[in-house]
C-alpha cells in the first residue's frame, strides 16, 4: 500500500481532532498508529474508511486521490474493510449473515458465490461452528473476528483496525492479535490503530505517532522504539511501556 | 416433585411456567371471572332476551364484516403513511419536516370525532368524494398514520449510530441501511406498540359509525334500537371486536418470541 496525506485537517465544533497531518508512506504492508486517545487515530481512519470528510487537505491511497463526495464515497467504501473497537455487528444478523450482508448486497454478488466465501473465512477464522449464532451469544474475541471476517469478505483494497482490541480482555486480545498476524503474514494490507505497543512493534512495517492532531513521528518500529526517535515519540512511549 | 408454592407462581417477572401450569392458573383466574359476573348478573335482576336479536344475525355478520374490511385497508394505508411521515421527520429538507411535524401533532392534539366530522363533511364533501366507506378507510388511515409514524420514529432513533456506521463502512446505500439494517432491528422494538395501535385502529372504528357507514357499531346499534335488547346487543359487539383484536395479539406474542435475541 502507498498512502500519502497532504495537510489534512478536521474539526468537530470547537475541537481539532486533525491538524494538518502529512505522511508520505511509499510502500508499507502494515501501517501502526500509536498515540494517545484523544490524538486524531480514529479520526485519521474514519477518514481512510471513507466515513469522514476532511475539512481540508488531500488523501492519496495506492496513488489515487480520495474524492469526497457521496457518490465516490460509496463506491469507495465498498473497497475498504473497516473494523471497529466495539466490533458494530449487526445484532439480529447470524454471523455467516454479518459476512453475507456486504457481499450479497452491497456486491451484489450471488448468494451461493457469497455463501462460498463466508464458509471459507470462517473456516480459516475457527468460526465455523458459530456460523449460525446471533452476536449476543459469542464471546467478545469471537464478535471482533467476525467482524474482521466481514470486512475482508469483499477482498479490500485496505483493510482499517481501529483499535480492535481495546473493549477486549487479555485472552481475547491475544485471539485477535493472532488473527491479524495471521493476516500479516498474508501480506494483506491494512491500517491498525492500538495502545498494544508490544504487538505495533511486532507487526508493523511502519509506526506513526499520532498526537494532538499531527503525527508526532513515524517510521520502521526499530526506529520508533529506538534512542534516535523524536523526543515526542521517546516521553509517549516512555509512559506507554512504563508499566 | 414440584413444590406447592411452584404451582402458583412464575420464578420471576419475566419468565413462564411450563403449559400445564399455566392452563391450570388460567382455569383458575378465569372460574374466578365467571363467579364474579354471576353473582353480579344475579344481583343486578337482569332479562335476558338473546331470541329478540337473533334474527338479526345476518347484520351483525355484515357489520364484522365491513369492520374487518375498514381495519385490514386502513392499517396497510395507515402504516404505508405512517413510515412516510417517520422518514419525512428525518428529511432535511426543512419545509417537509415541519409539515410532518405539524400533521402528527395536530391529528394525536385532536379527537378522532372532530377529524371525521371536518374530513367527512368538508374536506371529503370538497373533492366529491362520496363513498362512505372508502371516505371511512382514508380518515382512519389518516388518524392512524400519525400515532404510527411516532412508534416508526422511536423505532428507528433507537437504533444507534454505530450500527449507520457500520453499514456505511461496508457500502449500503441509504435505502439498503433501512432495509436491511435499520427497519429490522427497529420492528423488534416497536412491535409492542405496534400491536397496541392496531388494536387500536380497530376499535376506533366504531367511531366511523357516525357517518352512516353499516360497520360492526352501527349495526349493534340498529338491532338495539330494532329489539330494544340494547345489552345483548353491546354484549355481542364487544365480542365481535374482542375476536378481531386478540388473534393481533396472540400473533404478535409469537412474534416478538421469534425476534428475540441479545443486544
Amino acid at each position: 500500500m502507498k498512502l500519502k496525506l497532504s495537510n489534512v485537517s478536521r474539526s468537530f465544533g470547537e475541537h481539532r481532532a486533525l491538524s494538518g497531518i502529512s505522511l508520505d508512506l511509499p510502500h508499507s504492508s502494515a501501517l501502526v498508529l500509536i498515540g494517545p486517545s484523544g490524538g486524531g487515530k480514529s479520526t485519521l481512519l474514519r477518514i481512510l474508511a471513507g466515513l469522514e470528510t476532511p475539512d481540508s487537505g488531500t488523501v492519496e491511497i495506492n496513488g489515487n486521490p480520495l474524492v469526497f463526495g457521496e457518490k465516490h464515497l460509496l463506491a469507495y467504501r465498498r473497497q475498504i474493510g473497516m473494523v471497529f473497537q466495539g466490533f458494530n455487528l449487526f445484532p439480529h444478523l447470524s454471523a455467516l449473515d454479518n459476512i453475507l450482508l456486504p457481499l450479497t448486497v452491497a456486491h451484489a454478488i450471488p448468494r451461493d458465490e457469497a455463501y462460498a466465501i463466508a464458509e471459507e473465512l470462517l473456516h480459516k477464522f475457527a468460526l465455523a461452528q458459530h456460523a449460525g449464532k446471533k452476536p449476543g451469544s459469542l464471546s467478545g474475541g469471537q464478535k471482533q473476528r467476525i467482524a474482521i471476517a466481514r470486512a475482508l469478505a469483499v477482498k479490500p483494497q485496505l483493510l482499517l483496525l481501529d483499535e480492535p482490541t481495546s473493549a477486549l480482555d487479555p485472552s481475547m486480545t491475544a485471539e485477535v492479535l493472532e488473527t491479524i498476524e495471521m493476516l500479516k503474514s498474508q501480506g494483506r494490507d491494512f491500517v491498525l490503530a492500538t495502545h498494544e505497543m508490544g504487538f505495533a512493534k511486532h507487526v508493523a512495517d511502519h509506526i506513526a505517532l499520532i498526537e494532538e492532531g499531527r503525527v508526532a513521528d513515524w517510521g520502521k518500529p526499530e526506529r520508533l522504539f529506538g534512542a534516535d526517535a523524536a523526543p515526542a515519540a521517546r516521553s509517549f512511549l516512555k509512559k506507554a511501556l512504563r508499566w | 416433585m414440584r413444590t406447592f408454592k411452584s404451582l402458583f407462581f412464575a420464578a420471576a417477572s419475566g419468565s413462564s411456567p411450563d403449559r400445564k401450569i399455566l392452563f391450570f392458573n388460567a382455569l383458575l383466574a378465569g372460574a374466578g371471572v365467571v363467579l364474579l359476573s354471576a353473582w353480579i348478573l344475579s344481583r343486578s335482576g337482569l332479562q335476558w332476551d338473546w331470541n329478540a336479536i337473533g334474527g338479526y344475525w345476518r347484520l351483525f355478520v355484515s357489520g364484522w364484516s365491513t369492520t374487518l374490511g375498514i381495519s385490514l385497508a386502513a392499517l396497510c394505508l395507515s402504516t404505508l403513511l405512517g413510515a412516510g411521515v417517520a422518514l419525512l421527520k428525518r428529511s432535511t429538507f426543512l419545509p417537509l419536516r415541519l409539515l410532518a411535524h405539524g400533521y402528527v401533532e395536530l391529528v394525536r392534539g385532536t379527537p378522532l370525532l372532530a377529524q371525521i366530522y371536518v374530513l367527512f363533511y368538508i374536506v371529503a364533501e370538497a373533492v366529491h368524494l362520496e363513498n362512505r366507506l372508502v371516505a371511512g378507510i382514508l380518515i382512519l388511515s389518516f388518524f392512524s398514520a400519525a400515532y404510527l409514524a411516532e412508534v416508526f420514529r422511536a423505532g428507528i432513533d433507537s437504533i444507534g449510530r454505530s450500527q449507520w456506521e457500520a453499514a456505511m463502512a461496508i457500502g449500503l446505500t441509504r435505502p439498503q441501511t433501512y432495509r436491511f439494517v435499520v427497519f429490522p432491528q427497529a420492528l423488534r422494538v416497536v412491535l409492542p406498540a405496534l400491536t397496541g395501535q392496531c388494536v387500536s385502529l380497530i376499535k376506533d372504528s366504531s367511531l366511523l359509525s357516525i357517518i352512516g357507514l353499516n360497520e360492526l357499531t352501527q349495526s349493534a346499534r340498529n338491532v338495539a334500537s330494532y329489539t330494544f335488547s340494547n345489552l345483548e346487543s353491546y354484549l355481542l359487539l364487544a365480542a365481535g371486536y374482542m375476536l378481531l383484536t386478540l388473534p393481533i395479539s396472540w400473533w404478535t406474542r409469537r412474534l416478538e418470541k421469534r425476534f428475540r435475541y441479545e443486544t
